[in-house]
C-alpha cells in the first residue's frame, strides 16, 4: 500500500500553534507520527540574563496566553521561597482564587476548541461565550483580560473588595449552572460520542509509563494533582482530584467539564476562608537580591508545571527554567496518534490541550 | 449506544434563534472598558523630575528619558502595560488610562523612519530664578510622531 | 415560454438564488449560535472580493478543471429545465462533481489530495442514489423530462417517501452540511485545513463557490421534481428541508467518512431501494 506523509502543522487550523507532526499514513490510518518542535522558540529563559529579577515576572507571564496567571504566580512563588518572603494571607488567597478562575477560563477555551475540532461550531460558540464572561471578571479585577500582571514577588498588586468577591462568586455559580446544559451536550450528543468515545484510549499503565500529567492522567484513572501537595494555601481547601477511568478522548473532555465545577467550588471555599476586610497587607516587599536555587511545582489547567530558578546574589538570575505540562504530555500524544484514523488525529492532539508556546518558551 | 436521533443541541439552537444575540455590532457598538483596566500610559510632563526610574524599571524598555535634553518618550507599541512605571514614579507623573492603545497602519512609518506610537515630551529647563510653572500657562504640546 | 428559455434563465438566476440561500443560511446559522451574523448579501460581497484578488495557480490545469466544474453544474441545470432525459441529468451532475475532484487531486497539497479522495468517497455514496431517484421518478410518473414530471397528476413524494427521506440525507452531503461535510466546509476545516479547496484562492475559489450556488439551485429543482404538483409547493418543501439541514448542521459534529459512506448507502438501499421494490411489487 502506498504511504502518504501528511505534515500536520506547523500551520494547521486545529492548532493555531506551530507543532509539526509528520503523519505517515496508510490509507487513512496513521502508522507513525514524528513530532518536531522549536518553531517559536523565543529565548524567554535566556532573558533572565538581561531583565532584572523584579521585572522578569512580566516576561514569564508571557510564556503562555492562557495560563499566564499561573506562570506569573509560579515565578513569584519560586523567588519568594529563595528569598524567604512570606506572602500575606489575603494575597495568597487572592492568588488561589485567580488561579482557579484562570483554570475555568482555560478549560472553557479548550472545550470550545475541542468542539470546533470535531466540527461542532455551535458548541464552540457556547463555550467561548461563557469564557468571555470569565475574561470580563479578569478585566475587572486585574485590569487585563489575558495578561494580568498582578503577581509581585511577595504578594499581589491589586485587591478585590469583599463585596466584589461575593458578586464574582454569585456570577461564577450562575455561569456554572447555565453551563450545565452545554455540559450535557458534551455528555449526551450521539455525534460527539461517535467522534470521541473509544478514540485514543490511554490505559492507566500506559499513562504511568509515558508520565502523563494533569487531566490527561486523571482521565486514565490516575489520581494525580499537584494541588494536593498543599502549597499556596491549597492545604486549606477540600479537594478531591477528578478522575475518569475510560482514558479515551471523551473521558478527557468529561474530566475538564467536571473540573470547571470543582474550580467554582474551590473559589467558594477560598472566599469563605480568606481573611475579610479592607486595607489588609497584600505585599511583603523582598529585600536585597536572591541567592540560591529552588524547584517549584504548580498544577496548571493542563497539568503539572515545574520551575527551576537559580539565583546568584545579583540583580539578574543565573538560570530560569520551566517545564510545561504540554511538553510532559507529548509522549502520550505520540503514543495515542499511532494507529488511529486521520480523522481522529485532531481530536487526540487536542485532548492533551497542547500549548506549544508554553512548550518552547 | 445513544439514540442517534436525539440531538441535545437542537432545543438550544432553536432557543437562540428567537432570543437576543450575545454578540455586539462591534465597530458601531463598543463596550466601555472596566474601571481599572490597563490600557495605555499617560504622562504629565509638568511634574516629571527626570529621575529615570521608570525607564530603568520598564521590562519592555519602552521608555527613554534624557535628563540633559529634558525629554521623556514612550513607544506605545512596545509598552506592555504592566504598570511598573506607574508604581515606581515618585512624582505621580505617570498614570494608567483605560483606553486601549491606538491602532496604527504600516503607512504611518514615514520616510524619515517616523515610528507610529512614539510619543515624546519636552520641558524646557526652568529659568535661573527657578520660578515654578505658573498655573494657566499651557503646557508644551506633546509632539506626536516626531 | 419554451423550455429553452427556462434553461437560459437558469444560467443567470440560479447563482442569485444560490447566493441568497447562502446568505440566509449564514444569517440563520449565526442566530442559532447566538451571534448576529453577516449581512444577507455577504456571499455576493465575498464572491466579488474573491474575483478581485490575485489568483495563485498551483498548476495550469486547476483553472480549466474548475471552469469545467462550473460549466457542467450550469449545464446540468440547463439540460434539466430544457427537457433532457432525467437519467442523463444524473450523469452530467456526477460529471460536474468529478471535475472538482480532479482539480483538487491535481495539486500537490496532501490536504487537498485527501479532500479529493473524500469527495470521491462522497460521490460514490451519493451518485448511485441520484440515478436510482431519477429512475424511480420516471417510473412513477411515466415521464422522462422535467416538464413531463411536472405535468404528471401523481404526486411523486407520496409514491416515493423512502426516496424523499434518502434525498434529505444525500442533500446534507451535497450542501456540505454537518454531520456529512467531510470533504470541505465553509468553516475552516480542522482535519484537512480546507480539504478540497486548500490550494485554491482568489478566482479559483470563486468558481467553486459559484458552482456550489448552481448546485443548491439544482437540488432545489430536484426537490420540485419530488413535489411535482406545483413549483411553489416544491420550493416550500425545499425551504423546509433546508431549514432542517441548517438546524442539524448546528446541532451535530462532523461524522467520520466511514459513517457517511455506510449511512448513505444504507439509506439508498433500504429507503429508496425498498421504496422502489415495494412500488414494483404493488404495481404487479
Amino acid at each position: 500500500m502506498r504511504r502518504t506523509t501528511i505534515p500536520f502543522g506547523p500551520q494547521h487550523p486545529v492548532l493555531p500553534e506551530p507543532l509539526v507532526l509528520d503523519l505517515i499514513l496508510e490509507d487513512e490510518k496513521v502508522i507513525d507520527a514524528i513530532p518536531t518542535i522549536g518553531y517559536i522558540h523565543r529565548g524567554l529563559e535566556m532573558m533572565v540574563e538581561r531583565v532584572e529579577y523584579t521585572e522578569m515576572g512580566f516576561v514569564v507571564e508571557r510564556i503562555c496566553g492562557i495560563c499566564s496567571f499561573m506562570h506569573g504566580m509560579g515565578y513569584c512563588v519560586s523567588l519568594e521561597s529563595i528569598m524567604n518572603v512570606e506572602v500575606p494571607e489575603r494575597a495568597g488567597w487572592l492568588r488561589l482564587i485567580w488561579a482557579e478562575i484562570s483554570r475555568i477560563q482555560s478549560h472553557l477555551l479548550w472545550l470550545g476548541l475541542g468542539a470546533d475540532a470535531f466540527g461542532f461550531e455551535n458548541l464552540f460558540m457556547h463555550c467561548w461565550r461563557m469564557r468571555e464572561q470569565i475574561l470580563d471578571i479578569f478585566e475587572k479585577t486585574t485590569g487585563g483580560r489575558i495578561i494580568h500582571s498582578v503577581n509581585r514577588i511577595g504578594g499581589v498588586k491589586r485587591d478585590i473588595s469583599d463585596s466584589e468577591l461575593a458578586a464574582i462568586l454569585v456570577q461564577l455559580q450562575e455561569l456554572g449552572e447555565a453551563f450545565k446544559t452545554t455540559a450535557r451536550v458534551f455528555g449526551t450528543d450521539p455525534s460527539i460520542a461517535h467522534r470521541l468515545g473509544g478514540v485514543g484510549v490511554l490505559s492507566m499503565e500506559d499513562a504511568r509509563a509515558v508520565d502523563a500529567v494533569g487531566p490527561m492522567a486523571r482521565a486514565s484513572g490516575i489520581a494525580t494533582d499537584t494541588r494536593l501537595i498543599g502549597a499556596n494555601f491549597y492545604d486549606r481547601i477540600e479537594l478531591e482530584p477528578v478522575t475518569e477511568t475510560a482514558g479515551d478522548c471523551l473521558a478527557r473532555v468529561v474530566v475538564r467539564l467536571r473540573e470547571i465545577d470543582q474550580s467554582i467550588d474551590i473559589v467558594r471555599q477560598a472566599i469563605e476562608k480568606m481573611p475579610k476586610g479592607e486595607g489588609l497587607p497584600l505585599e511583603n516587599k523582598p529585600r536585597g537580591n536572591p541567592n540560591g536555587e529552588v524547584f517549584t511545582r504548580l498544577e496548571q489547567p493542563r497539568g503539572e508545571v515545574l520551575y527551576y530558578v537559580k539565583a546568584n546574589g545579583t540583580k539578574n538570575l543565573e538560570r530560569f527554567r520551566a517545564r510545561t505540562p504540554t511538553f510532559a504530555n507529548i509522549p502520550a500524544m505520540i503514543k495515542l496518534v499511532k494507529g488511529c484514523d486521520l480523522a481522529d488525529v485532531p481530536n487526540i492532539i487536542l485532548t492533551i490541550d497542547p500549548c506549544i508556546s508554553c512548550t518552547e518558551r | 449506544m445513544p439514540n442517534p436521533l436525539k440531538l441535545p443541541m437542537i432545543p438550544r439552537a432553536l432557543r437562540n434563534l428567537v432570543s437576543k444575540p450575545a454578540t455586539r455590532r462591534y465597530p458601531f457598538e463598543i463596550r466601555p472598558r472596566f474601571a481599572g483596566a490597563r490600557g495605555t500610559i499617560e504622562f504629565d510632563v509638568e511634574t516629571c523630575n527626570y529621575c529615570m526610574l521608570c525607564a530603568r524599571r520598564c521590562p519592555a524598555a519602552a521608555i527613554t528619558v534624557s535628563r540633559e535634553e529634558r525629554t521623556w518618550a514612550i513607544e506605545q507599541l512596545t509598552c506592555i502595560a504592566c504598570g511598573v512605571c506607574v508604581d515606581v514614579c515618585s512624582k505621580h507623573s505617570l498614570s494608567m488610562s483605560v483606553n486601549s492603545r491606538a491602532v496604527h497602519l504600516r503607512s504611518e512609518v514615514g520616510p524619515q523612519g517616523q515610528r507610529p506610537g512614539h510619543e515624546e515630551w519636552h520641558k524646557p529647563a526652568p529659568a535661573a530664578t527657578d520660578i515654578p510653572a505658573v498655573a494657566g500657562v499651557p503646557a508644551p504640546a506633546a509632539s506626536q510622531g516626531a | 415560454m419554451t423550455p429553452a428559455v427556462y434553461g437560459v434563465l437558469f444560467v443567470f438566476l440560479a447563482p442569485v438564488f444560490g447566493g441568497l440561500l447562502a446568505g440566509v443560511d449564514r444569517r440563520v446559522s449565526a442566530r442559532m449560535q447566538g451571534r448576529i451574523g453577516p449581512p444577507l448579501l455577504q456571499p455576493f460581497y465575498d464572491l466579488g472580493k474573491l474575483l478581485q484578488k490575485q489568483a495563485r495557480q498551483v498548476n495550469p490545469v486547476v483553472e480549466p478543471l474548475l471552469l469545467g466544474h462550473v460549466f457542467f453544474m450550469a449545464v446540468s441545470g440547463v439540460l434539466l429545465l430544457s427537457g433532457t432525459d432525467l437519467i442523463f441529468i444524473a450523469f452530467v451532475f456526477a460529471l460536474a462533481a468529478l471535475f472538482l475532484v480532479l482539480a483538487a487531486g491535481s495539486v500537490n497539497s496532501p490536504y487537498s489530495f485527501a479532500g479529493a479522495e473524500r469527495e470521491l468517497v462522497v460521490l460514490l455514496a451519493s451518485e448511485p442514489f441520484f440515478i436510482l431517484m431519477m429512475a424511480a421518478i420516471c417510473k412513477v410518473t411515466g415521464a422522462s423530462t422535467y416538464a413531463g414530471v411536472l405535468a404528471s397528476p401523481q404526486l411523486v413524494a407520496v409514491q416515493l417517501p423512502g426516496v424523499l427521506l434518502a434525498f434529505l440525507l444525500v442533500a446534507t452531503i451535497k450542501l456540505r452540511k454537518s454531520p456529512f461535510d467531510i470533504s470541505t466546509s465553509h468553516h475552516p476545516h480542522q482535519e484537512l485545513v480546507s480539504g478540497l479547496t486548500t490550494d485554491m484562492s482568489g478566482r479559483m475559489l470563486a468558481y467553486v463557490e459559484l458552482a456550489h450556488w448552481y448546485e443548491s439551485a439544482l437540488l432545489c429543482a430536484f426537490m420540485v421534481l419530488l413535489f411535482n404538483w406545483s413549483v411553489p409547493l416544491g420550493l416550500l418543501a425545499f425551504a423546509i428541508a433546508y431549514a432542517l439541514e441548517v438546524l442539524v448542521d448546528n446541532s451535530t459534529s462532523r461524522a467520520k467518512w466511514q459513517l457517511v459512506l455506510r449511512s448513505t448507502w444504507a439509506a439508498t438501499l433500504v429507503f429508496s431501494g425498498g421504496n422502489v421494490l415495494a412500488l414494483f411489487l404493488l404495481s404487479r
